[in-house]
């Protein structure tokens, strides 16, 4: 049950402790970071800034799992963009034939590091997200989005959805003992047979999760959902002073990047012919600040939490 | 409190109603026991009580039904449920939130009530039923007791005035189950809430409740007090009987017994401290002749040599079984099965019972030691390959299907183990003739009951022929005619040279069928022997059965007996 590692679960320190809003804003913050930067040394810091948090949250043990999954997918998209997407003017590799469907293949210098920065960055958004799942408690999410005044109903739909992935995962692991107690070879074989016998797992997961979803239904109305009236929640997050002071800092810190990315700041032109990698210097203080503000809010959160104590 | 009048009802696209004309009055404070056989129109009934049918599930309903003035056909389920709480068999399927906290305000706030009102009656929940521990800990990690406790308690918050449980210990050990009725005691007894529990363990029970129900066929075949009910000769109820109360029915049929001891015929005994009280002078002036009780002993000697000379079909050396590094689920396992053999496995939850299982087939690798397998290790084979010869059957039959028919699931498995043409039909034949499934090869699966499904689940994995059977729980929510039925069908499997194992809570079908137990803690084997010097053993007291319990008041009867039968053939060969 491997996969069960990945969900939240409390630990002690001091970023497990802090207030949901404020690692919801880290986290966005850093999200946004690697959608509107392309340039690798802005990417390399971004992902530096990741592993440090990771580091401080304590769960490396957790990230090293994703990062076993991310290296799998990484591969696959590094092949198909180098074979599908054959721009640029550096050739490093060509087949030149005349077949007229296919036309000719070639490689070039400049496919070989977009690729490589696509997958830089996917590696990118999935260590924000499966940090964002071990580090954020679900309940708290919740409370987020109360706070957000978002519609109780939407609400209490993603709370399913959370409470819902491990007993799905449960579900899973279940039904794969059971197929293979009947018989279903999942361990030996080449990859096509195995890849063509776990498919066979997924109809069987739908209908359970069909048949669980009318139990629920049927539990709901016990307990009496959605009748009318003025719904008042027991439970509120509280935001503190040190607290707010992070989220408006990450406020102004994202604008300010965005600002920059108008400018021009960690832009890497790749096509048609790969430029220089060194930066302007007046970009490495930008980099520069990056690194620092990171280590400003988690010695802030730090800090907040010592106060809290 | 509830009036219900000529009600009948049938589900939607069928013919016969799952409950027909019923009639019924539950008032205030009472605590009812409803039970009868599997597909009896139990469950119906209480999910019209709280509006489920016909607001949830469409079909026909006529009569009328009122709950504290209320019609209940014209109110929606989630209106009702204020006034009638309802706790399902499957805990994990009525907990929606992270924590259990939460978990319980959830309903609360649904009923929209003001904060501090939620404050006072979460707090009060949480000291009634003492979850203070877990106050803050998530749903994920709670043990299967736990869970079910927790949603006993989300609907308590609620504070409804009657409160219905659909067999809410099926799924639980004999501990938890213990814990969660002793609650629900609690809440008849001290709160005056009115309960309707649904149950097929009655013996558990019995002793707690005002009144009885049997359904039989959609209708109301008994509606007494339990001494009265069982006091009647009836021959309905003989699936419904505690030991206890079937030892004593047998008992007076004496009548020299009844005079001599002065024993009201009417006074029928519904626990252990009666019965013991009312045939203290009977028991007390019984003695025994030495050979009579020599020949149960000696009858286990004969069980020990049949295997002398034989060798055993699996064969565990010194296994060691870890999850996690340094986290020893089990430790040590020495094991021996020999063809033949009815072994059951008993132990509490988390004691190692479903790990050890699991390393039969495969399904879990021991760390070290070896396992063997008609004299195959398992090392190198995957489970695919061992299931050839180890047929394991899961606790919950429906989540085992997934064909449009009973006939494709069987055939899905021979196809899986390649066993092809002509023979594979003779097979298909053969195993859905011996239980039962002929007419039922062409429906869907998951719309069979659930001792069909349980049947259809066995079927499937006899019909490619298994050495060995490995079981997991495999009577949890069947009633006591389906147990026999099934527990028949695996006497006879076995007596043809092959291995049954299981894991079980259920302690009278324990008493009945394995002739070999095993007693796990703390993932270590620390009994394995006969069932009779296992069940009657200290350290497994919570396993003991009703006759036991009742014997170790009398030190002049032999200890050991835990049939019912077989304390009725000692009783007539002694001397009074």
């Amino acid at each position: 049950m491997k996969i069960l590692q990945l969900t939240y679960k409390p630990k002690e320190n001091f970023i497990y402790r802090s207030n949901g809003v404020v690692k919801i804003f880290i986290l966005l913050n850093l999200f946004m970071q690697s959608f509107i930067f392309n340039h690798p040394f802005y990417l390399g810091i971004i992902f530096f800034n990741i592993l440090i948090l990771v580091r401080f949250s304590n769960c490396w043990k957790e990230i090293l799992i994703y990062f076993r999954f991310m290296l799998i997918i990484s591969l696959f998209t590094f092949f198909i963009n180098i074979i599908l997407y054959p721009e640029g003017t550096t050739i490093i590799f060509q087949i030149s034939n005349d077949l007229q469907l296919i036309g000719g293949f070639k490689i070039t210098f400049e496919t070989l590091i977009s690729s490589l920065i696509i997958i830089l960055r996917l590696t990118l958004i999935f260590l924000i997200f499966g940090t964002f799942n071990l580090i954020i408690n679900p309940d708290e999410l919740i409370q987020v989005l109360v706070k957000l005044k978002i519609p109780h109903s939407i609400v209490f739909i993603i709370t399913l959805s959370l409470n819902f992935f491990p007993l799905i995962l449960k579900d899973l692991e279940k039904i794969r003992e059971i197929q293979q107690c009947k018989g279903l070879e999942l361990e030996k074989g080449n990859f096509f047979t195995k890849f063509k016998n776990n498919v066979k797992l997924i109809l069987p997961l739908l209908t359970n999760s069909l048949e669980r979803s009318i139990q629920n239904a049927e539990a709901l109305e016990a307990r009496a959902f959605d009748i009318k009236g003025k719904r008042e929640f027991y439970r509120t997050i509280r935001i503190r002073f040190s607290d707010y002071f992070i989220i408006i800092f990450m406020i102004f810190y994202l604008i300010f990047q965005i600002y920059l990315a108008f400018q021009g700041f960690g832009e890497y032109i790749i096509y048609p012919t790969l430029p220089k990698i060194f930066l302007a210097s007046l970009e490495y203080y930008v980099l520069f600040f990056s690194l620092f503000s990171n280590f400003l809010i988690i010695g802030l959160l730090y800090l907040g939490d010592k106060i809290k104590k | 409190m509830i009036e219900i009048c000529n009600l009948n009802f049938s589900y939607f696209g069928k013919n016969s109603g799952a409950i027909k004309d019923i009639n019924l009055n539950i008032s205030k404070g009472e605590f009812v026991l409803l039970t009868g056989l599997s597909g009896s129109g139990k469950s119906t009934l209480i999910r019209v009580l709280n509006g489920l049918i016909p607001n949830f599930y469409g079909g026909r309903i006529s009569g009328s039904v009122k709950v504290q003035d209320m019609n209940v056909f014209e109110e929606k389920p989630r209106i009702l449920a204020q006034k009638i709480g309802m706790v399902f068999q499957n805990p994990e399927n009525q907990l929606f939130m992270n924590n259990v906290e939460s978990e319980l305000i959830f309903g609360l706030e649904n009923i929209k009530l003001s904060r501090s009102k939620i404050e006072k009656r979460l707090n009060d929940t949480i000291e009634l039923l003492g979850l203070e521990s877990m106050r803050k800990r998530s749903i994920n990690s709670l043990s299967g007791g736990e869970k079910q406790k927790v949603a006993i308690g989300a609907i308590l918050a609620m504070q409804p005035e009657i409160f219905i449980l659909d067999e809410p210990t099926s799924e639980l050990d004999p501990k938890s189950a213990e814990e969660i009725l002793q609650v629900v005691q609690h809440l008849n007894k001290k709160l005056g809430i009115t309960v309707i529990l649904i149950e097929h363990r009655i013996d558990r029970v019995i002793e707690f409740v005002d009144r009885l129900i049997i359904m039989k066929d959609g209708q109301i075949i008994q509606d007494n007090k339990p001494k009265q009910i069982f006091h009647e000769e009836n021959n309905s109820n003989k699936y419904f009987i505690p030991p206890i109360i079937k030892l004593f029915l047998e008992i007076i049929k004496q009548k020299n017994i009844l005079l001599k001891y002065k024993i009201s015929p009417n006074d029928i005994p519904i626990n252990i401290e009666e019965c013991s009280l009312i045939l203290k002078e009977f028991f007390a002036d019984l003695t025994f002749n030495e050979s009579n009780i020599k020949c149960l002993q000696q009858n286990n000697e004969k069980y020990m040599q049949k295997f002398l000379d034989s060798t055993p079909l699996i064969e565990f050396t010194n296994v060691n079984f870890e999850y996690e590094k340094n986290n020893i689920i089990l430790s040590n396992i020495n094991f021996k099965a020999y063809p033949g053999e009815f072994i059951a496995i008993i132990g509490d939850n988390g004691a190692g019972k479903t790990t050890f299982l699991k390393l039969f087939n495969g399904l879990l690798r021991p760390k070290n030691g070896s396992i063997k397998i008609k004299g195959k290790n398992l090392k190198n084979l995957s489970v695919a390959q061992i299931s050839r010869d180890v047929g394991y059957l899961f606790q919950n039959p429906s989540i085992q299907f997934y064909q449009d028919t009973v006939r494709e699931e069987l055939e899905v498995v021979l196809r899986n183990f390649k066993i092809h043409s002509e023979n594979a039909k003779e097979l298909l034949e053969e195993y859905s003739d011996r239980l039962d499934l002929k007419s039922l090869l062409s429906i869907y699966p998951r719309y069979l009951s659930y001792g069909e499904q349980q049947r259809a689940a066995l079927a499937s994995m006899l019909v490619i022929q298994p050495k060995i059977l490995i079981m997991d729980e495999p009577t949890h929510g069947m009633d006591s005619l389906q147990k026999d039925h099934f527990f028949n069908y695996l006497d006879e499997y076995r007596k043809n040279g092959n291995i049954v194992i299981l894991v079980t809570h259920d302690i009278e079908s324990l008493t009945k069928y394995p002739e070999r137990i095993l007693f796990f803690s703390e993932g270590k084997i620390i009994l394995d022997d006969f069932s009779e010097n296992v069940l009657s053993h200290p350290i497994t007291s919570q396993f003991t059965p009703q006759i036991n319990r009742l014997i170790k008041n009398f030190p002049n009867l032999p200890n050991k007996i835990i049939k019912t039968e077989e304390l009725l053939e000692l009783i007539e060969n002694a001397e009074i």
